[in-house]
């Protein structure tokens, strides 16, 4: 946990380059490893179960140095990355103490708290300050470091499994966003890391909707995938439960380029029939 | 015009409120259909039962089949409206010409499982249509989608609605207008006088649906600053409240009358052809069937500046986009170019906007959905090319046409 500090501050006072911002994550999800936090199994979903050694050690770097930067492409609006953060670490804290970590309850409960605090300023007009890579770097490093822990500690309390659902809905919507944009500007040609402005966030301000709006919305989106993944894994299994989830965001966000189709359309049109 | 040698085929015709005709163009086009086709092709048309009272109903109409389905025609009715048709249609029908693309949804399917020509009129842009909520908007975009993509035949009645297909779908929409030579010229009478007093001035004309997409709210307020003519409005006014409050703050107005809807033709056209001047605010939907009419009986016109007004008047009218302009006209006009655009616009309505030749035109599109597979595209095959390839051979500049 203390690693956090170290590479937040070092990364916002000077501009890093990204091939060593990404070093820094890799060693630090190898310490991470070595310390006993690993994906080890993926509990079902897809029908695996427990995985090779070389498996565990690929996988557990991948995802912690994904989600980590998915979470810092979040941080485009006001009180989004900051919202999305505490939401999520509620989540996380009340699987924590469901399943006994209390160390680590206590921990994302205080993050929380000082989180409340950040958004007084962030959201504010004249005290405004931001998190900067520091501050979403390390929360999304916190976030998922927390998630595998928990991971681990439920597969240990197996009256609980429901509380996998908790843990991975808080991980769809940075991760996926982050693919489904990836994707599409591959598809285009582009390189994954060319900024444009396709993320969630971006859609709903094309549309017209206004900043704080849009934060609500989207935390509403996390809630709402969250209950969904619980009342359906209520009547069937994980992986069903997960893909249903997956597919609640993709109707999500498909909806949204659609509507920006239509306005795009319909100003193409308004020029079309007032020129002479 | 020769006559066509097809073998007699039958053709549903599908989306209209029915015959007869009492509603709108597309239905006035089924009317006209009817009546110059029916000998050549076996028709059946869908009709409102909820238009056509139970004592109203024929089995057969100028020898067309006609089937009432219970539901309204427009509005969210339209979709189980459209798809019961098209459904009950595709047991016996070759051909299914389709106005208004509520049932759309079926079209992927009706080509891929059956080998019925579909034909469809995609109205104006209607998803773009402020009268609707968000669900319909989106409905509608997504539907006009399908229309394009899965007739075999899709027509626009304006050019610039040409222009939108083939830059959003690359596909070549075909133009068929509406006729407006079913409106005649009636002449004033005593009794016409005793209702009408205005009448034997002149005065300008205007009748519409009371939409606020049609500027009515603009045009009372130019002609309540003018006073060279009174200005005579026939219209829905209590449909909406747009409608009323307009009644409300005009109808007094020394300058204006405003009339509930004349649903009689002959009445409608005795005020309307004996008008000096038309008024046309439609800032949207294609060529408007009042505005073809209003050009067929010899109207000068006055219309709003939009492309699809300008097309079909061929530039020949006079032209506003806001209050002033509007009342610049007014104040400005003179006799000789009255005249002059009454000639000019008569002529455009009588050579291109002619029930004959829209149902010739349709007849012809009949034969040729018989013989298509597939369908044009707007653009070059060299569009298709490879970008590399052509730049090898230095033709790169090939893929970069702008055509629009």
């Amino acid at each position: 946990m203390f690693l956090l500090l170290i590479m937040g501050i070092l990364d916002d006072k000077y501009d890093i380059r990204a091939s060593l911002k990404l070093s820094i994550q890799l060693i630090l999800s190898h310490f991470v490893f070595s310390h006993g936090i690993r994906i080890e199994s993926l509990y079902g979903i897809f029908g695996i179960n427990e995985l090779p050694f070389y498996a565990q050690y690929v996988l557990t770097i991948i995802v912690i140095t994904g989600v980590v930067n998915a979470f810092n492409l979040m941080d485009g609006l006001d009180g989004l990355a900051g919202g999305l953060a505490i939401l999520s670490f509620l989540i996380m804290a009340v699987v924590a103490f469901l399943s006994k970590q209390f160390y680590l309850a206590l921990i994302l409960v205080t993050y929380v708290g000082s989180l409340v605090g950040f958004l007084l300023f962030n959201l504010s007009n004249e005290r405004k300050i931001f998190m900067g890579d520091a501050g979403s770097l390390s929360i999304g490093f916190l976030l998922i470091t927390s998630c595998i822990k928990l991971f681990q500690a439920t597969s240990t309390a197996p009256h609980l499994p429901a509380l996998k659902i908790g843990i991975i809905s808080v991980l769809i919507v940075p991760v996926f966003d982050a693919l489904r944009v990836f994707r599409k500007r591959i598809k285009a040609g582009k390189s994954p890391f060319e900024a444009d402005k396709t993320h969630l966030h971006h859609l709903f301000l094309s549309i017209g909707i206004k900043h704080k709006l849009t934060a609500v919305i989207i935390l509403s989106i996390v809630a709402t995938i969250t209950c969904a993944g619980y009342i359906v894994f209520a009547f069937t299994g994980i992986t069903i439960s997960i893909s249903f989830m997956l597919i609640l965001f993709y109707s999500v966000t498909s909806l949204l380029n659609f509507h920006n189709k239509i306005n795009q359309w319909r100003n193409h049109i308004k020029k079309i029939e007032t020129e002479n | 015009m020769e006559t066509t040698t097809t073998k007699r085929k039958k053709i549903a015709i599908i989306g209209t409120v029915g015959v007869p005709a009492n509603y709108g163009g597309f239905e006035t086009l089924a009317e006209h259909l009817v009546v110059n086709l029916s000998e050549k092709h076996d028709i059946t048309i869908y009709c409102s039962g909820k238009k056509y009272k139970a004592k109203q109903r024929q089995k057969y109409y100028k020898g067309a089949r006609l089937k009432y389905l219970p539901l309204q025609a427009n509005g969210i009715q339209s979709i189980p409206y459209d798809t019961l048709s098209i459904f009950h249609s595709l047991f016996y029908a070759d051909i299914l010409l389709i106005l208004g693309v509520a049932g759309a949804w079926l079209l992927p399917f009706i080509r891929l499982f059956t080998n019925k020509k579909i034909i469809i009129s995609i109205d104006g842009i209607e998803w773009k249509r402020d009268k609707w909520n968000i669900l319909a908007k989106w409905y509608l975009f997504w539907a006009e989608g399908l229309a394009v993509k899965y007739s075999h035949i899709d027509i626009s009645d304006n050019e610039a609605i040409q222009d939108y297909t083939a830059a959003r779908y690359g596909s070549l929409s075909r133009i068929i207008e509406y006729g407006a030579d079913h409106t005649i010229h009636v002449p004033v009478s005593e009794e016409a006088i005793n209702n009408y007093p205005f009448i034997t001035q002149p005065y300008a004309f205007k009748v519409c649906r009371i939409e606020p997409e049609n500027n009515i709210h603009l045009i009372l307020e130019a002609f309540s600053q003018t006073n060279k003519m009174p200005l005579v409005i026939v219209g829905n006014w209590d449909k909406s409240k747009y409608g009323t409050d307009l009644k409300a703050k005009f109808s007094t107005h020394p300058n204006i009358r405003l009339f509930d809807p004349i649903y009689d033709q002959q009445k409608l056209d005795l005020l309307r052809s004996n008008a000096a001047l038309y008024i046309h605010g439609h800032s949207a939907g294609g060529t408007n069937p009042s505005l073809v009419e209003a050009m067929s009986l010899g109207l000068p016109i006055i219309a709003y500046g939009v492309s699809y007004n300008k097309v079909t008047t061929e530039n020949r009218a006079l032209y506003f986009l806001n209050q002033e302009e509007l009342i610049n006209h007014i104040n400005n006009i003179y006799t000789a170019k009255l005249i002059k655009m009454r000639t000019e616009l008569r002529e455009i309505a009588q050579r291109k906007y002619n029930w004959l030749n829209i149902t010739f035109k349709y007849e012809l599109l009949i034969e040729e959905v018989l013989s298509t597979a597939t369908k044009n595209n707007a653009l070059p095959s060299t569009a298709r090319l490879s970008y590399k390839q052509l730049l090898k051979t230095g033709l790169a500049h090939l893929k970069t046409s702008n055509f629009f």
